[in-house]
């Protein structure tokens, strides 16, 4: 078991200091240099003062003033330090700030719809692979859905009920006219402008699981150790529950791998939507040219995913016997 | 070289005209080729359509569906059905590019790690892990903001070079137990090159597979160019459904209710991608036919 | 001609090679032209990996393969492809020997790609035929159908019929008369019989001491990826030196017996008797590797019969 996880270690730092190495790498050998055109373009109008801190800070991890190793271990300082710069946008607030204030509104979102979405696709397509007229409507259903792009499906619902039904918002993550306040009248306000973007991620993602414990139980069903079951008399639902135990690995698996896809999925909700999180700041930033912001986000997005997927790793280890068991062996 | 050749016509002929005859009789299949032969004549007749670009300002402003104009205008006058088929047309390149570009580089690596193995099979295996838990999209947002894209085929290589390793994974599996058969021993007594032994005796036995992995690497590049066209990082001046729809949104086609305009390109993606699912599962009734009960 | 110098083999298993396994250990043996050689042992002693060292389908880990002199490991290219020419091999499962979605007659079409690209139409057929002739097969029968067509001892004597097509001196037949029914398995005894008339060597691997016995001018017996006995068929046969070779020839009327059993027996025989056929001949105490790495496995009890000790070496 030691040795599985020293390996999945390996793996998870390995892609850690790729994904910080590229968003080192790209932005430093471009030709051109768009983070400089980015701050020459702002123009001799601009507060004098607020170029001097941004150049400070891009002639520290990208200047030329000192050798590239050291530029290269000073955005690692920098970045174990929280220091991802400050935003050309929203001068002068540290890109850090900007982010971990969009966070909540980000987790907000992704956290129920990927844990519902995964929870209840599940459900029916187990339910689906033994109900014949179930499975003849979540079939297709699920089919168009994970077919659909999420700014699409975003855009219809945000069209269908929220303009033409008038039923939500359709921007924002609260009303306008409102500040941040523990009071009903906000959290109403929050819970209205939340549902339209959840049920959108929601939709794309369970269309995802209910097609993919589908197939998994029906695949089981018919395995040889279900038929064995079967001859030797097991009842249907002792075998039903055997497919299931089996198929729900492979899910566990898929989340981890799905986990970059439903984060995408959320940054084009969170554009469509102009819902206040990490996705509308990345789309924010493309905007307005500010590629402090841009790195800081991607890269804490990117770090994200890799802690769940680890997560989800270990989870996965704890659940299946067959990992605790094999892991000693050959891992072919 | 004589063994670069491709073998001699022992191949599967009768196997392979039963599936083409089954796959011909399967409704899904059917179904899926009708809906992408269609909406594939209309992108490539998309330049044919008429004078004017996807861009040009040729009509009444945001005038809903009519005779002169299928889908309708734009808010600026542009016509929806020219963009639609140009946007097709762009999906189409883009799938095709990309996904092929991804199941050629997956292929290739599943088929060293697993034929060769050992420490070549431990690093490209790494690798693969490394790229498969990178959140491809994330990364895609930076490259594509900072490299810049400046063609289609630009995009396609991109998103190719992050689609891979699932394939890469499945690949390795399936050679890894393909090369310790007996067949592939013979072929090296025989002296056959590893390489003319991956495409004329390990490559034939997961044909099949390979097919429905190209299908699906399809579909998800096409909803993968359509995200990164709908940021903005697309190609630009050229027309797309995402970028269709990014042009919509910014110029609250939502509030004016013009329908017309941001409807028509999530329904190509959904048809093209739909269908190109339907046909995989129809496929997979083909090649594996103990499903087929269901 | 076939001249295996100390080889030894370990496979690296686990993540990362982590662990060992070695299958064969310090083997030296030769073969000679028109010798038919068997390698007798029980299942997992390491028969096939030996075969497979030798036809280069697997890495020597340890020690040298020579064939005619040169050391196998260092062909490359055009040296290989004439190296198969001369050594070809026919494995334990005449199915998966076979790419199921192709025809069976395609390893012949192999053959004459890689070897014999300029040989006219009509010849190759000829070719074909005769081989066919020699193996009791009907071309009728067997060609232009796939593999799931044909039962399992056609199959195995295509692949028969398809070494015969190149000049060979050495064959390495794994385990190839399990497959065939009581009448085919004469003929392709006698085959073998007629190819080793013709100086082709053979390396028999066999579970069958029966059939080692009928075929063979030098027996090997391989316990645990070990030598523990050699030499002509008939002394060994008749004068089995080492506990294990004793029990494997006395277990032939035995079919009862369990494997179990005779490794118990094993075990009780190496506690109760004193030195083996080995260390009455070599300095040295039993059970423990020689001190001198350079002294040989096997003592010579009798001119060309060889004898391993018979306490269990420690592994590993
Ligand atoms: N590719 C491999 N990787 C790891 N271990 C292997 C490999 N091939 C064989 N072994 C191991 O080496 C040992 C010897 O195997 P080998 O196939 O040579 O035995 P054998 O004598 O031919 O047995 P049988 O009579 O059953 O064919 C066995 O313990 C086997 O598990
Ligand atoms: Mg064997």
């Amino acid at each position: 078991m030691g040795r599985y996880f020293g390996r999945k270690s390996i793996v998870y730092a390995l892609t850690c200091i790729v994904a910080v190495t590229i968003n080192w790498l790209v932005p430093r050998f471009m030709p051109g240099d768009p983070v400089l055109q980015m701050l020459i373009s702002r123009g001799p109008d601009t507060n004098p003062e607020q170029t001097a801190v941004i150049m400070d800070y891009y002639n520290r991890l990208f200047g030329f003033d000192v050798p590239l190793w050291q530029q290269y271990l000073n955005y690692w300082g920098a970045l174990f330090k929280g220091d991802l710069g400050v935003s050309v946008w929203l001068f002068p607030t540290p890109v850090a700030d900007v982010v971990l204030r969009a966070l909540p509104y980000t987790l907000g979102l992704l956290l129920p719809a990927i844990l519902l979405s995964w929870f209840l696709g599940n459900k029916v397509g187990a339910m689906a692979a033994r109900r014949k007229w179930l499975d003849n409507s979540v079939l297709p259903v699920g089919y168009v859905l994970t077919a659909t792009p999420y700014m699409w499906l975003a855009i219809l619902l945000a069209w269908s009920l929220g303009i033409v039904a008038g039923i939500f918002p359709t921007a924002g993550g609260y009303g306008f006219d409102l500040q941040p306040a523990v009071s009903w009248e906000f959290a109403s306000s929050l819970a209205m402008h939340w549902f339209l973007p959840f049920l959108s991620l929601f939709l794309v993602a369970f269309g995802g699981w209910a097609i993919g414990m589908r197939n998994l139980v029906i695949y089981e069903l018919e395995s040889d150790y279900a038929n064995y079951l079967a001859a030797l008399g097991a009842p249907p639902r002792l075998i039903r529950r055997y497919a299931f135990r089996n198929a729900i690995l492979p899910q566990v698996t898929g989340l981890a791998l799905q986990l970059g896809v439903l984060v995408g999925g959320s940054i084009l909700t969170e554009v469509v939507f102009a819902y206040p999180g990490l996705g509308n700041l990345v789309f924010q930033a493309l905007l307005h040219r500010d590629f402090f912001l841009l790195q800081g986000v991607v890269l804490f997005i990117v770090i994200g995913v890799l802690v769940a997927n680890f997560v989800i790793d270990v989870v996965y280890v704890l659940v299946d016997p067959r990992t605790r068991a094999g892991m000693q062996g050959v891992s072919a | 070289m004589t063994d670069t050749r491709p073998l001699k016509p022992i191949t599967a002929d009768a196997r392979r005209a039963e599936i083409f005859r089954l796959a011909l009789g399967n409704p899904k299949v059917i179904a899926g080729l009708v809906i992408l032969a269609t909406l594939l004549a209309l992108g490539l007749a998309a330049p044919l359509l008429s004078g004017h670009g996807p861009s040009d300002y040729v009509g009444p402003r945001a005038e809903p569906p009519s005779a002169d104009f299928w889908f309708g205008t734009t808010l600026f006058g542009q016509d929806v059905f020219v963009q639609f088929a140009n946007g097709i047309r762009s999906t189409y390149v883009v799938g095709l590019l990309a996904g092929g570009i991804g199941a050629l580089v997956g292929m290739t690596v599943g088929f060293v790690a697993g034929y060769r193995g050992g420490v070549v099979d431990e690093i490209l295996s790494m690798i693969t892990n490394v790229v498969l838990v990178l959140p491809a999209f994330a990364v895609l947002i930076i490259l594509a903001a900072y490299v810049g894209i400046d063609s289609v085929v630009h995009q396609s290589v991109f998103i190719g070079a992050f689609s891979w390793p699932w394939v890469a994974r499945a690949v390795r599996a399936q050679t890894f137990s393909l090369r310790s058969r007996e067949f592939v021993d013979l072929a090296r007594l025989t002296g056959v090159r590893p390489l003319t032994i991956i495409r004329t005796e390990i490559g034939p036995n997961m044909g099949s597979y390979l097919l429905l992995v190209f299908i699906v690497l399809f579909g998800g590049s096409i909803l993968t160019a359509a995200s990164l066209d709908f940021l903005g990082l697309g190609p630009p001046g050229q027309m797309s459904l995402g970028l269709m729809m990014n042009q919509a949104l910014q110029s609250s086609a939502l509030v004016l209710g013009i329908w017309w305009w941001f409807l028509p390109p999530g329904i190509g993606i959904v048809l093209i991608v739909g269908a190109l699912y339907v046909t995989n599962i129809g496929l997979d009734d083909v090649f594996n036919p103990k499903l087929r009960k269901m | 001609m076939l001249r295996l110098n100390r080889v030894w083999k370990t496979y690296r298993v686990g993540a990362f090679g982590t662990r060992e396994l070695t299958a064969v250990r310090d083997v030296s043996l030769d073969v000679a032209p028109g010798e038919v050689v068997s390698l007798i042992g029980e299942s997992g002693s390491g028969k096939t990996t030996i075969g497979r060292m030798v036809l280069r389908l697997n890495s020597v880990s340890q020690g040298r393969i020579e064939f005619d002199g040169t050391d196998v490991s260092t062909l490359r290219g055009r040296a290989l492809k004439s190296y198969y020419r001369k050594v070809q091999g026919i494995f334990q499962d005449p199915y998966s020997s076979f790419n199921p979605i192709f025809k069976a007659d395609r390893v012949f079409d192999m053959v004459r790609r890689q070897f014999f690209a300029g040989t006219p139409n009509a010849t190759w057929h000829g070719k074909i035929e005769a081989a066919l002739a020699d193996v009791r097969l009907d071309p009728a029968q067997v060609l232009n159908k796939y593999p799931h067509q044909l039962s399992g001892g056609q199959l195995q004597r295509m692949l028969i019929a398809r070494a015969l097509l190149l000049d060979i001196k050495l064959l390495i037949a794994d385990e190839i008369i399990s497959m065939l029914d009581a009448s085919t398995r004469i003929d392709v005894m006698n085959l073998l019989a007629d190819l080793t008339s013709r100086g082709v060597g053979v390396l028999f691997v066999t579970h069958d001491l029966a059939l080692g016995n009928y075929l063979s001018t030098t027996t090997v017996i391989l316990r645990r990826g070990v030598i523990v006995e050699m030499g002509a068929t008939d002394k060994v046969f008749a004068n089995p030196q080492h506990p294990y070779s004793t029990h494997l020839l006395g277990s032939v009327p035995h079919l009862h017996k369990k494997w179990s059993q005779v490794e118990a027996e094993l075990a009780r025989h190496d506690a109760r008797l004193g030195p083996c056929g080995y260390h009455a001949h070599m300095p040295g105490r039993c059970g423990m590797p020689p001190h001198d790495p350079d002294q040989p496995m096997l003592a010579e009890i009798e001119p060309g019969h060889v004898v391993g000790c018979s306490y269990d070496q420690p592994l590993g």
